[in-house]
């Protein structure tokens, strides 16, 4: 498929569905724009742009076609790419989506296109901040709720959650996240998000003390003074990640 | 005694055990209701000393019969003891694990009235977390060498992961070290376990023989506590990996702990870079594909403490670069400097669609500046560098590293020079450009 690149600039809301909108007009006119705006980034320009209504019904039949079209791998490369902090990642994800058509491998193979490369450089960063988070997390006991706060780069919380409904599957938890004002909820294995949500009050228990108290002596006793080297530490758990771990209270 | 002190001695005797890994449970089949395993591992945080802390690491008692010369423990040091209850270790573990704080639980113990007695303490404390408590998470535990065969089997179905530390590289420093400890006996659990997993292995997959010691076994030495030299260290590391199928082996680089005629004097600093080039030497048999016999040589049995194992082996030999990255197997794209496993499989996936140039190569994680003396895409080399090894090794080290490792080198200049001319390496440092013109 010969895909023209115009200069064009378009501008939707920024959510799945409008970015599937934007995947239907592209490829229906064949055309690439060179830019697409999100209201967030749309300040920061002066050229004027397209507004692309979001359309659901057509969003919904555009994901039933890319299932059906690409392979199960491809399809979740892409969602995963929407849900990444890459600055221009709908301008690359309209490329990955064109490769995938076109090639029945793997996204994750063709590293040699710049889009797919910056796309996997920032998976690996969703990722990764995922799994620190899985080790870097701590609850607290309020009443019979496990709680936590976090404050991810990216959006990392909905990845979070599966990891913690496995583990804790007979528990209720609550993770909030306060850069994306996020709030995931675990009832027994069960996962729920409240969007724009305030954090909750959360009531501690006393008890809570003394066991942080004792996690900090036991921190202090397997600390080899001889090999001290705070930058190691540093490297490994970056400052972004202490506020909230009471391993640094 | 109260528990926050108990916490405080016991964590403290269990320092200097440096296993920390929770990896290796791919599919956790154990019955249970509360936590899970990641294949992974997981870090729950890092202590100032940079290491990481993934399990609550205890031991059960420090109040030891042994009087090994090395360790904390000895019976004639004066420490202060003491030893927690089965309950008390697995209430602990569960109030870090539902908070968060750890992946699971580490627990070794000095040897209280006798080997088998203080292997039936680590198993009441097991079964309580197991049983009682229905905890599906990781736990490492360590085999006491000499007990009996069946209390080394129980143990084994109840943890993940199971441990006998050789300590010492060889029979004689053992004998002279540790007095009380058999050498045979050491190995015994270890050849158990290995036996026991592979007859387990030959039966249909069933929940009982996956929980079976699933994340397999690991041990340490300690790392120049006795005069062995490098080559035979990483000997015994590959023979440990080879004939017992161990997971990990961990050195540590000793710290004087005991004023001891037959031991490093107590001022000594312990030998950090040393223990750094023996991880490396280890990562490059176990991810590198390289044997023992290759990373070090009979007759240079030590590391060069100035220069990476990997890229002293590039240098050794270096006619055998450059390796073309554009039609260069796996293997090849492992034994270049600058290039790891991810970014040699980063490296046959791009250029699987796209013709690969040099400039491609740091976009795909390769450390350009060390690779660029080993590679060549498509015939073409990176122009204007000498092909020179010695100016390759000086380029190799930038001048603040050299400082810095010559502050952290506990080697003398005498054996230094066995290894490179040194002072021809500190004349090409002082010229500026690494180019011919």
């Amino acid at each position: 498929m010969h895909i023209e690149k115009t200069t064009e600039i378009w501008e939707y809301d920024g959510s799945f569905y409008g970015f599937l909108t934007i995947v239907y007009h592209a490829f229906t006119k064949k055309q690439f724009p060179e830019i697409i705006l999100t209201p967030d980034i749309a300040v920061e320009t002066l050229f004027l742009s397209r507004w692309i209504e979001t359309d659901e019904p057509l969003a919904q039949k555009i994901y039933e076609r890319l299932t059906k079209r690409l392979r199960k791998e491809n399809t979740q490369f892409i969602i995963d790419g929407f849900y990444c902090s890459l600055r221009e990642k709908e301008r690359c994800l309209l490329d990955a989506i064109q490769i995938a058509l076109e090639s029945k491998d793997l996204l994750s193979n063709h590293l040699g296109h710049p889009s797919i490369l910056a796309l996997q450089k920032s998976l690996k960063a969703l990722f990764g901040e995922v799994h620190l988070f899985t080790g870097f997390i701590r609850f607290e006991f309020a009443g019979k709720l496990l709680y936590s706060t976090i404050s991810p780069k990216h959006f990392s919380l909905p990845y979070l959650c599966p990891h913690f409904a496995r583990r804790y599957p007979q528990e209720m938890l609550m993770i909030y996240d306060d850069t994306h004002r996020l709030l995931g909820i675990i009832e027994e294995g069960q996962i729920s998000f409240i969007e724009n949500s305030d954090p909750p009050l959360s009531n501690k228990a006393d008890s809570e003390q003394e066991i942080q108290a004792n996690w900090r002596t036991f921190l202090q006793a397997v600390t080899i003074q001889e090999r001290k080297n705070e930058r190691t530490q540093l490297s490994h758990l970056p400052m972004r990640y202490r506020p909230h771990m009471f391993d640094f209270q | 005694m109260d528990l926050s002190r108990k916490i405080e001695i016991l964590a403290e005797s269990a320092k200097y055990d440096v296993s920390c890994s929770s990896s290796g449970v791919t599919n956790n089949t154990r019955n249970g209701t509360v936590g899970s395993t990641a294949s992974a591992g997981i870090c729950h945080t890092f202590t100032s000393d940079g290491r990481c802390v993934s399990l609550l690491k205890l031991l059960f008692t420090n109040a030891c019969i042994f009087d090994c010369h090395y360790c904390i423990n000895r019976k004639s040091n004066a420490i202060p003891r003491a030893t927690f209850t089965p309950r008390e270790i697995a209430d602990l573990t569960m109030d870090f694990y539902m908070r968060n704080y750890i992946e699971g639980l580490f627990l070794s113990s000095a040897i209280i009235k006798n080997v088998d007695y203080t292997s039936e303490l680590l198993i009441k404390t097991l079964r309580i977390l197991r049983y009682e408590k229905g905890f599906k998470g990781y736990i490492h535990v360590k085999a006491i060498p000499g007990a009996d065969e069946k209390l080394i089997e129980e143990l084994g179905f109840l943890a993940d992961r199971m441990s006998v530390n050789v300590e010492l590289p060889s029979r004689e420093s053992l004998k002279l070290l540790a007095p009380d400890k058999d050498p045979f006996a050491l190995y015994k659990p270890m050849k158990q376990i290995t036996h026991k997993k592979k007859e387990l292995s030959q039966f249909p997959a069933t929940q009982q023989n996956n929980s079976f010691v699933p994340a397999g076994q690991s041990t340490q030495m300690i790392i120049g506590a006795s005069p062995e030299n490098d080559r035979s260290i990483v000997t015994i590391a590959e023979n440990l990996y080879q004939k017992y199928d161990l997971k990990r082996v961990y050195y540590s680089a000793y710290i004087p702990v005991n004023q001891d005629s037959l031991l490093p004097a107590i001022t000594t600093d312990p030998p950090l870079l040393r223990e750094h080039r023996l991880y490396q030497a280890d990562w490059l048999m176990r991810f590198y594909r390289f044997s023992a016999a290759e990373i070090l040589s009979e007759d240079k049995p030590n590391f060069n403490l100035y220069l990476d194992p990997k890229a002293n082996w590039a240098v050794q030999n270096y006619d055998q670069f450059p390796v073309d990255i554009q039609s260069a197997s796996y293997d090849q794209l492992l034994r270049i400097p600058g290039i790891g496993p991810k970014s040699a499989l980063n490296i046959i996936k791009a250029r699987k669609y796209y013709q690969l140039h040099l400039t491609d190569l740091k976009k795909l994680g390769v450390v350009v500046k060390r690779a660029q003396y080993f590679v060549s895409c498509n015939g073409v080399c990176q122009s204007g560098l000498i092909n020179d090894p010695e100016w390759v090794i000086s380029s190799l080290i930038s001048s603040r590293q050299y400082e810095t490792l010559k502050k952290a080198n506990s080697q003398s200049h005498h054996e230094q020079l066995a290894l490179f001319d040194v002072e021809r390496f500190e004349t090409i440092k002082n010229k500026e450009s690494k180019y011919a013109y």
